[in-house]
């Protein structure tokens, strides 16, 4: 490797080895120096590269401005402990941490993620990069996040938003047993393109409680999906859509305590603008241009995609709603 | 004529509006949703709300928008100009335009 010189005279470092990994997701290019778990391995087709650079912790505090940060977000467990923070600095960026997870440092202009990973399986420390990092790293980049997942059904975009603990992740489990294809899994990152809005491939890992994988097995299935660890839930790796593809329909996923007879499926003909601007992922990110695509986003998207409630009764299975989201997804226009 | 604002000499004053930079709105199925870019605050504006906005940034005049909105509803020009008025009001309030008074030529 030779060193650079420049104009000035002043000698650059080493030129950097090429990365080992490329692949793509939210909307972003990656390069990486280790393969980054599920995220596929071949370039995207966007134009935000992303470049992934592991450093060690010390590096990583010495990145990091020691004065002017603001706590943005704070996690904490039962106990008290913080279990993620993110702290944001005007000219340092976003710095991401959680214990078990590692560090990450976002720059404003999130073209690259510094990283202090701890000693853990790359698929572990990765669920916080795949979860977290790059989800608000897209939203730096002009996309929108919203917290839902998605599949591809007959050509069709398909968003299924809610909070953590609607059955996301159990729906998409089933749904892709009935042949759909995994496109996102807890975020979805969009992008406004001509009259449509495109929803990218994200994570492909979905985190199944185990009584959800008893259930398959019940029902004579195979969990879908290449096992990559057991633990308290179940990690599988699934096949991911390989490209961005046109969101069709929005359904919101509701829980409720009572019982009812009728369809499950409700469409909103004019939903509230709350519903849809409440179900982005990253409220963090608040510089005006980020607000102002967020706002363009989900007025194209209200225009383009029908949105439905989907309401979950307290006996209805993830397998019995999949049936029934599955056979009114057929019934929406096939895409052109 | 009563109830007109009047400059000096009895002239009717002119009323323009214009929305700062900062201010932003999207129109939605059945809302318009404005956007305070400086503050992160959104408002939602009824479909008339949001009609009458569009209009104002096409024709800051608030009387010659009046008069569009009157001939697109089919309601009498001055009833129109009233609830209008009552609406930069309200916007203004919320610092979402900024209203301008001239006395007129």
């Amino acid at each position: 490797m030779s060193a650079l010189a420049t104009e000035e005279g002043a000698t650059l470092g080493s030129v950097p080895p090429a990365p080992r990994w490329r692949g793509s997701a939210f909307g972003l290019d990656l390069s990486s120096d280790v393969p980054l778990v599920g995220l596929g391995s071949s370039p995207g087709t966007s134009t935000r590269p992303v470049a992934l650079r592991l450093c060690e912790p010390s590096s990583l505090r010495a990145a990091w401005p020691r004065r002017g940060a603001g706590r943005m977000r704070e996690v904490r467990r039962p106990n008290g402990d913080v279990a993620m923070a993110v702290d944001r600095h005007p000219e340092g960026g976003y710095r991401i941490a959680a214990r078990g997870f590692g560090r990450f440092i976002v720059p404003p202009a999130a073209d690259e993620v510094l990283c202090a990973p701890p000693r853990t399986p790359p698929w572990s420390w990765q669920r916080l990069l795949v979860g977290q990092v790059l989800p608000l790293t897209a939203a730096l980049r002009g996309l929108e996040v919203l917290h839902a997942a998605a599949v591809v059904s007959g050509g069709r975009g398909i968003a299924l938003a809610g909070d953590s603990g609607a059955g996301k992740t159990s729906l998409v489990l089933q749904l892709v047993l009935r042949g759909a294809k995994l496109l996102s899994d807890d975020v979805l990152a969009l992008e406004a393109r001509g009259a449509d809005v495109l929803g990218h491939p994200g994570g492909a890992i979905l985190s199944v409680r185990q009584d959800e994988i008893d259930r398959v097995r019940a029902a004579g299935h195979a969990p879908p999906g290449v096992l990559v660890a057991r633990g308290v839930k179940t990690y599988l790796e699934q096949e991911r859509a390989g490209h961005a593809v046109p969101v069709a329909a929005v359904y919101l996923l509701e829980r409720t305590e009572v019982r009812s007879r009728s369809s499950p499926v409700e469409e909103l003909s004019e939903p509230d603008p709350r519903r849809l601007l409440g179900a982005t992922f990253s409220t963090m990110v608040r510089e005006p241009s980020r607000l102002l695509a967020q706002l363009d986003v989900h007025a194209r998207l209200a225009r383009s995609a029908r949105v439905f409630r989907l309401t979950i009764g307290p006996s209805t299975g993830a397998a019995a709603l999949a049936q029934i989201l599955d056979e009114h997804v057929a019934t929406l226009p096939e895409p052109a | 004529m009563d109830g007109e604002p009047r400059g000096d000499e009895g002239s009717v004053s002119r009323t323009t509006v214009r929305i700062p930079d900062h201010i932003v709105y999207r129109m939605f199925a059945a809302q318009a949703v404005v956007l305070n870019l400086h503050t992160g605050k959104y408002h939602g504006l009824n479909p008339s709300g949001g009609r009458m906005l569009e209009v104002l940034q096409e024709v800051a005049d608030v009387e010659q928008a009046a008069a569009l909105l009157a001939t697109e509803y089919g309601r009498p020009a001055a009833e129109i100009e009233r609830d209008l008025r009552e609406f930069c009001q309200d916007l203004a309030t919320r610092k979402l335009i900024e209203i301008d008074e001239r006395p007129g030529d």
